[in-house]
């Protein structure tokens, strides 16, 4: 049994945003219970399209947000007790943008290097030693490191961040849409190295994408957020196989397979996706549900469990019809 | 593709396109300033008037102090009546108005330098705190700078040396804190850019603390514009201070001064012009030639794509 | 002939410190009524520029040569700006891949439909506002009326690339260029959208050219593609055609370097194109993709590669034969 190295327990955020001139500020629930636990070794994907509160998530894991309510505890402590410089040591992210995810007026040596000179980790020789080290991992040329990023590629830069988040051997690597904006060939390339780095380092990975076709090739276990919620849990090949909420398959039909004997799928979902601001009552899916019913409309709906999987619906079950 | 900064061919040709290199972000601005006319004249104007106040006294043998009373008010060496003995000719109480302009650029330049730098350290701490921190605190740098600009400095510089007495230093000190509010209005807006990229968020969450993320992370992306508002600052700093000491508010004879120069000319206006027009030329030049750097900074440092 | 659009031989150089860009180089295609055609490629490969050429929309630093560009039998090779400009927004529209930065925000959605109406054609507002009535609700927007009042920051991204596509439409043009229409769109809505695109254009029976990365929204989308890769078209064919049976080592590698579930074993690496894309300045000689490709051979940097037609739509610019890239054959 996989003892816990992450686990969220009913996770809140809540922002305050202005609504408008005159009415005042509204509460935006960017996270309401979310709760879910990664064993070591695992990848969970956080799936969801933009507004579901996964970029949210990811900044509460890494501590760059603080928690409205609820818990994270990695390794069994609680982040609410650990110091900023201690959550750095568990966890690192790699971000989507590999344009500004790096400093432009640093050198690839120093960006690198941070995470050990911010956390006064080893003496300038061994950082030296290790940015040598974990470039070659990554497939960078140590000559680079006297480089600045705006004379890199975009799939180099994405490397120089997933170097920069290994360099201190973390537990877990937060990884928050790291090939969206990469070309497609750069993308495999990226792939094959997270895969790669995640055996032979032992590394467990949340991975936040939009993108399932990634996410079905390196999650072993997905959690589908929509509007802030977890609506659908489960081991990757059986949410994929056999998705039981509506939205998760309205998701996963969605998805466009490079199959030219398929047509375009008929996904039929009603409405637009709603403001967080304006969060509907019931099960905050039910205005584009095909499924819904009266109690869908009024009741929020409670987490069921069987075996592994979780589902947040009042009628869960295999899509109907056509 | 590696942004748009302009890449430097190299000569592998192999039928697959030139292999590029691209410039580093020093090369690019370094090769940019060389080509940029502004810039240049700008530097030139700037570099001349360093070059007066270094080496003023091997440019003239008098001091400024020194009256000769018996040879006041010679015009210039191009005026029928001027010699080549002082070739800027002498003020009314004899004093070589050449050595007067040499020594007075030092005190010009020692004074715009102080006073932004002054200015500099306090506007960029308050503007990066109100970037960085947002909500309350950005209010209440607001509200500072709100209150700052609502006072006209000159006004506010004459009622504290009215107060205090005028002298090099209480000038300094008094325009250095009335300066900063172009520095915090535009690094505080800056440092809001900066953090919305994601390099500020892996620095956080490197375990940087904000001490370090806000002087290594943040400041050196505000450079550019840093250096570009403090040029401008400077050519502001010495105009205030001439205008101080015409007001004779400012640095108190017999200093020299290019503003008290003016002041002290403007009796002699009508007859003896050079007087006036001899400093005032030189702060012309001073302060274009600060602006037009300044511009020229601007333009080299900014980054490609953008005018 | 049922063209809409006729390429030959298009070219355009871009002039930049470092030399001449050659960003698109010897492009021919043709878009016949009714056919979604799609320029498919990674980013720099030039999609983008040879739409922008066909449209007169190239920057001033670019210099465009063509053979010929035919437009609805028209010949607009050497066609100056005001005549590109009564073409455009009219008979040749395009669809940008940012809905928030391609409509403005200072004008009401109804104002910037009928604006594209009457620049084009002498109709009364109230015939514009008609037709935009009709087209928005063509497009799947409810309450069109009320929402012509509305301004574009009220709408979200997928109704206000609705809002695109109605105003491409006002004209009834004969050719719509679609740029990445829904790269920038969440996935639920991305399939409605490109559903919408191609049930207008069947309706109004315009040629369709949809410019995007993605080949899922190709093989789903498009009826013919043609695939670049630094500045060249290196295959063409129908959709089927080249899915199933790819003849470029580009197109082959870029196909199998996707994720695809169901198809993919997850866990597993995939397969890779080494490298990466040249920069087309200066001189270029013979293929473009050998230095990545695992058949390259020493012929394939002589000479210029030209074009092989299997048949009339069907071509790939590689000196191997079909057989041997299918079967791996390498060098």
């Amino acid at each position: 049994m996989n003892h816990a190295v992450l686990e969220a327990r009913s996770v809140a955020k809540t922002y305050r945003v202005n609504a408008g001139m005159f009415r005042g500020s509204q509460a935006l629930h960017a996270v309401s219970d979310v709760s879910f636990s990664l064993g070591k070794g695992e990848v969970l994907g956080l799936v969801g399209e933009s507004g579901c509160g996964k970029t949210t998530m990811a900044k509460l894991i890494l501590g760059l947000e603080t928690l409205t309510r609820g818990d994270i505890f990695i390794d069994g402590t609680s982040i609410r007790e650990m110091s900023h410089r201690e959550i750095a040591r568990r966890v690192q992210p790699i971000f989507q943008d590999p344009y500004s995810s790096l400093n432009p007026r640093k050198s690839i040596g120093s960006i690198i290097s941070l995470p050990l000179r911010a956390l006064g980790i080893g003496t300038r020789e061994e950082w030296e030693q290790k940015v040598g080290e974990i470039m070659e991992r990554v497939g960078l040329p140590p000559r680079l490191r006297h480089n600045y990023p705006n004379q890199l590629s975009g799939g180099q830069r994405q490397r120089v961040a997933v170097a920069r988040a290994l360099i201190m051997r973390p537990e877990i690597v937060l990884c928050d849409e790291p090939t969206s904006a990469l070309d497609v060939s750069v993308q495999a390339q990226i792939l094959n190295l997270l895969i790669d780095l995640r055996e032979a380092m032992g590394l467990t990975y949340i991975l936040i994408s939009h993108d399932l076709a990634v996410v079905e090739h390196l999650a072993t276990k997905v959690d589908v957020m929509y509007l802030g919620r977890i609506v659908e849990e489960g081991p990757a090949e059986d949410i994929f196989s056999d998705p039981l909420h509506p939205y998760t398959q309205a998701l996963l039909a969605s998805v466009l397979t490079p199959d030219p004997d398929l047509g375009l799928p008929d996904v039929r979902l009603d409405a637009e996706y709603p403001n967080p601001i304006h969060m509907p009552p019931g099960c905050s899916f039910h205005p584009r549900c095909p499924r819904a019913e009266k109690i869908c409309r009024t009741v929020l709906p409670e987490m069921k469990r069987e075996g592994e999987r979780r589902v947040a619906c009042h009628f869960p079950g295999p899509a109907r019809g056509g | 593709m590696s942004g748009t900064t302009l890449p430097i061919q190299q000569d592998s040709d192999t039928g697959l396109g030139r292999e590029v290199v691209f410039p580093t972000p020093g090369q690019v601005m370094r090769r940019r300033m060389r080509l940029h006319k502004g810039f240049i004249a700008g530097a030139i104007c700037v570099l001349l008037v360093f070059m007066m106040a270094i080496f003023a006294p091997i440019l003239t043998p008098y001091n400024p102090y020194t009256q000769h009373l018996s040879e006041r008010l010679i015009p210039p060496v191009w005026d029928a009546k001027g010699t080549w003995k002082h070739p800027l000719g002498t003020d009314n109480l004899g004093r070589d108005y050449l050595s007067r302009l040499v020594y007075g650029s030092r005190v010009s330049l020692l004074i715009g330098f102080s006073c932004m730098l002054i200015a500099m350290v306090i506007g960029t701490l308050l503007g990066m705190a109100a970037g960085y921190f947002g909500g309350k605190v950005d209010s209440l740098v607001g509200f500072i700078i709100t209150v700052r600009l609502a006072l006209p400095a000159v006004l506010v510089a004459v009622a504290v040396v009215a107060l205090i007495g005028g002298s090099m230093q209480v000038v300094i000190l008094v325009l250095g804190c009335l300066i900063w509010d172009r520095f915090a209005v535009v690094l505080r807006t800056n440092t809001q850019q900066i953090c919305s990229m994601d390099y500020v968020d892996a620095a956080r969450a490197a375990g940087c603390s904000t001490f370090r993320i806000m002087f290594q992370e943040i400041l050196p992306n505000l450079f550019n514009n840093l250096m570009v508002i403090a040029t401008l600052e400077i050519g502001r700093a010495i105009l205030l201070e001439a205008a101080l000491s015409f007001l004779g508010m400012g640095v108190q004879p017999p200093t020299p001064s290019w503003g008290l120069m003016i002041s002290e000319g403007k009796e002699y206006m009508l007859f003896q012009p050079y007087l006036i027009t001899v400093p005032g030329v030189a702060l012309f030049i001073l302060v274009l030639g600060m602006n037009l750097l300044g511009d020229g900074l601007r333009d080299v440092t900014a980054p490609e794509g953008q005018a | 002939m049922s063209d809409v659009l006729e390429v030959k031989g298009l070219n355009v150089d871009l002039s930049i410190p470092a030399g001449i860009l050659h960003a698109v180089r010897d492009v021919s295609f043709s878009v016949r009524k009714g056919e979604t055609f799609s320029l498919v490629g990674e980013s720099g490969c030039g999609k983008t520029m040879t739409a922008l050429a066909v449209m007169g929309l190239l920057p001033r630093s670019a210099t465009r040569r063509a053979e010929k560009i035919r437009f609805e039998g028209e010949d607009i090779t050497d066609a100056d700006d005001t005549r590109m400009t009564r073409i455009r927004g009219a008979r040749m529209t395009m669809i940008f891949q940012e809905p928030m930065t391609s409509l403005d925000p200072c004008y009401t959605i109804g104002d910037q439909l009928e604006e594209v109406l009457l620049e084009h054609r002498k109709v009364s507002r109230r015939e514009a506002r008609e037709r935009a009535v009709f087209l928005l609700e063509k497009v799947g927007i409810t309450a069109a009326v009320s929402r012509l009042k509305q301004y574009p920051h009220q709408l979200s991204g997928g109704l206000r690339q609705r809002v695109m596509i109605a105003m491409s439409l006002m004209c009834g043009p004969s050719l719509i260029i679609a740029d990445e229409p829904t790269t920038a769109l969440d996935v639920t809505i991305q399939a409605q959208i490109l559903s919408l695109l191609v049930s207008v254009q069947k309706e109004f029976a315009t040629g369709m050219i949809l410019i995007t990365h993605d080949l899922g929204v190709v093989a789903r989308t498009a009826d013919r593609l043609a695939v670049m890769y630094c500045g060249q078209i290196v295959e063409t064919g129908s959709v089927r055609e080249v899915f199933r049976r790819p003849l470029h080592p580009y197109t082959r590698g870029l196909m199998r370097c996707i994720p695809i579930p169901g198809k993919t074993r997850p866990g597993q690496k995939l397969e890779t194109i080494p490298g990466i894309v040249p920069t087309p300045i200066g001189e270029l000689r013979g293929c473009p993709f050998r230095n990545r490709c695992f058949f390259a051979r020493p012929a394939c940097g002589a000479e210029e590669v030209e074009e092989i037609w299997l048949s009339p739509g069907r071509s790939y610019r590689c000196i191997l034969r079909p057989d041997d890239v299918m079967e791996g054959r390498a060098a």
